[in-house]
């Protein structure tokens, strides 16, 4: 089922150093198959022209402590400058449940917490880089 | 679940160590009494680092916190201290973590998240405003924030011989899971940890200037025989690095030591491994460093429940997770415990936990009659079976690393991110699997819907970041610039020579530089970590 030709970027905006999660998510991508470029610490517009220049079909960003809508806002600004603003994006981490209605209107397509599984994560990749119109989310 | 483990042995700690059904003296035939076990407060010192321990002095209840702004940290601060609170310890937001000032840029979102944010000496007078800093001891995070805790005491009028506290100085010497490509280069971490270590051995003697920890890796998954031996073999070369300086005698290093660990989830292996420690480090001293004093040999340590291990799901059970875990570390003869939230899977901290983990550790200590006697778990053979097991385990562990050439070769050679990628994974896969159960994780799963109660969750002023970062740019404006820039270049000076640079950054911080323009002082001189993005 390896889909060698799906991009992921993996980022953590900001200077938050909580790595545990997106370091596991990258390995989860990448034994399902994935190609996925660690970026570890990025600021939105490392986030957005690096998702150009390798042209990823997804990115997902990983926040566990920081401003989350502010750093999502900012990061999707920066993609739509790149023309980028299609991309898959996906959401992990320590996320408030009140705030989920209002990133999801912002354009984020698929929103983990610890609640969910890898393979949850991996399958959510999978079906929406596979042809299918990006945006069914699963929460 | 339980099926598999009870027709595939698979009984085994945390750690992986097979557990049997039942231990008896067969276990513990080689064990000599005077020789491995001994009494409390004489070495070996399995059974604690004090005479009478917990008789004679109550560990200490020291919460790492920091909210928001200085103002609502002095708040929080003063607040834990009237209910009993014995010790603070400084929880900084990210970006005072790791040296930057809360205007810049890459830090926007942040700001006063996840801890407080400390730019210079004034935001730090704010967080100890009225508070007795002769009389509390703090734990300051980094040396930077110690040399801002230190200027501050100084301008209160406190002398430094009497202000107690640690700081975890000796990071270099561990390996980090930090990723922060702005962090500086090692050598710089290295020299700045040492000089430190000098300095405060005769300015300010009542500071444990000599800290290793390894709550991180722990935190990242590492098990006890990794936590333990990371935190051993760091330790021995923080020691070779002051040995190889030359400048202080080595007794001076061992003095004000101290260690800090993560609690998770083996009660008895929690314990055991506290026990195993302080035996390992007598011996350590007496054979790598041939001490004799028994008052060098002494493994004190601060413990606190392993963030990690605790769950979104049915946030109260984290509660009972955490209390096992500190009367673990209480049994094993911890000096300093930290007792988490049980909402930080969920937010930081509110009112409701904060008091409950002060109650937690009060009840353990007053209320439950666990600190009465010394080392209560002694002579129990599975306890003294599985201290020598871990203690036997750790050896190896710490053997492999020394074929590496010893601790700072293992982490440059990047074996640390592999096995703490691997560790990471591992312990995902076991829950993910079934294979560690976590209860209402993996087993007893409620839909969200179903849990009868719900928690309150930390909510965040939207206007505390902006005052912060104006309070930052007004200061910029409004202090002798000049001297400043001189405070500056007579930093530079004494890293770029061979003067202890400690004072030097003491006396940036009294003219009123802010921590990143400090920090990037070092940067310059040393450059930046390039063992950064190691995940990458």
């Amino acid at each position: 089922m390896a889909q060698k030709n799906v991009k992921v970027l993996m980022a953590k905006p900001g200077v938050d150093g909580h790595y545990r999660g997106m370091l596991v998510v990258s390995m989860a991508l990448r034994n399902a198959g994935f190609e996925v470029i660690y970026g570890g610490n990025m600021s939105p517009p490392e986030i957005a022209s690096t998702a150009a220049q390798e042209d990823v079909d997804a990115v997902g960003l990983s926040l566990m402590t920081g401003d989350v809508k502010a750093w999502v806002a900012d990061t999707i600004d920066e993609l739509k400058k790149r023309d980028k603003g299609d991309v898959l994006l996906l959401l992990g981490g320590v996320i408030f449940e009140q705030d989920i209605p209002e990133l999801r209107a912002m354009g984020v397509n698929g929103i983990f917490t610890s609640r969910d599984s890898l393979d949850d994560i991996v399958e959510f990749v999978r079906r929406n880089t596979s042809g299918e119109i990006a945006g069914s989310s699963k929460r | 679940m339980t099926e598999a483990k009870e027709s595939g042995n698979q009984f085994v700690t945390w750690s992986d160590i097979p557990i049997k059904e039942l231990y008896t003296p067969e276990d513990v035939k080689d064990l000599d009494y005077e020789r491995d076990i001994g009494y409390p407060g004489q070495p070996p010192y399995t059974r604690g680092v004090y005479r009478d321990m917990y008789r004679g002095r109550q560990f200490t209840i020291r919460r790492f916190s920091g909210v928001e702004t200085p103002e609502d940290t002095n708040q929080l601060y003063r607040h834990e201290i009237e209910l009993g609170q014995t010790g603070l310890a400084i929880a900084p937001d990210v970006p005072t973590s790791t040296g930057l000032d809360s205007d810049d840029p890459r830090c926007k979102g942040d700001v006063g998240f996840c801890g407080v944010p400390i730019d210079s000496i004034q935001d730090m007078e704010i967080v100890f405003d009225g508070i007795a800093m002769d009389k509390i001891t703090t734990w300051t995070y980094t040396v930077p924030l110690t040399a801002m805790y230190f200027v501050v005491a100084e301008k209160r009028g406190f002398d430094l011989k009497v202000i107690g506290g640690s700081t975890p100085t000796m990071g270099f010497a561990t390996p980090s899971p930090r990723d922060a490509p702005w962090e500086v280069a090692i050598d710089g971490w290295k020299r700045e940890s040492l000089d430190f270590a000098e300095w405060t051995s005769e300015h300010a003697p009542k500071w444990h200037n000599t800290s290793i920890a390894a709550y991180a890796v722990k935190d990242n998954g590492f098990n006890n025989i990794q936590e333990l031996g990371v935190l051993l073999s760091g330790a021995m070369a923080a020691a070779d690095a002051w040995k190889e300086r030359g400048k202080l005698p080595l007794e001076v290093f061992f003095k004000r030591i101290s260690f800090e660990m993560a609690t998770a989830s083996d009660f008895f292996e929690e314990a055991c491994k506290i026990r195993a420690g302080r035996r390992m480090w007598t011996r350590i001293c007496q054979e790598r460093y041939g001490l004799t004093d028994p008052a060098l040999m002494q493994f004190r340590i601060r413990c606190q429940t392993q963030g990690s291990t605790n769950t979104i799901e049915e946030p109260l059970n984290n509660l009972m997770r955490i209390g096992f875990g500190m009367l673990a570390s209480t049994l094993g003869g911890a000096q300093s415990l930290h007792a988490n939230g049980y909402d930080e899977a969920l937010c930081i901290p509110t009112d409701q936990s904060m008091l409950l983990s002060i109650r937690t550790l009060q009840i353990i200590q007053e209320e439950i009659n666990v600190t009465t006697t010394v080392d209560p778990l002694a002579g129990s053979y599975y306890v003294e079976w599985l201290t020598n097991e871990l203690e036997n385990r750790t050896w190896d562990y710490m053997k492999k690393i020394e074929d590496m050439g010893g601790m700072m070769a293992a982490i440059k050679s990047g074996f640390f991110v592999t096995e703490l990628k691997k560790a990471n994974y591992d312990w995902i896969q076991k829950i993910q699997t079934g294979e560690r159960v976590v209860v209402g994780v993996n087993k007893y799963r409620m839909k969200p819907e179903e849990v009868p109660y719900q928690v309150p969750v930390y909510t965040f002023e939207p206007t505390a970041r902006d005052k912060q970062i104006e309070r930052v740019k007004k200061l910029r404006q409004e202090r002798d610039n000049a001297s400043v820039t001189r405070a500056l270049k007579n930093l530079e000076a004494a890293c770029r020579g061979d003067e202890n640079t400690f004072p030097f950054m003491m006396e940036a911080f009294s003219a009123y530089a802010t921590l990143q323009e400090v920090c990037d002082v070092w940067r310059e001189v040393y450059g930046l970590n390039p063992h950064a993005r190691m995940h990458g």
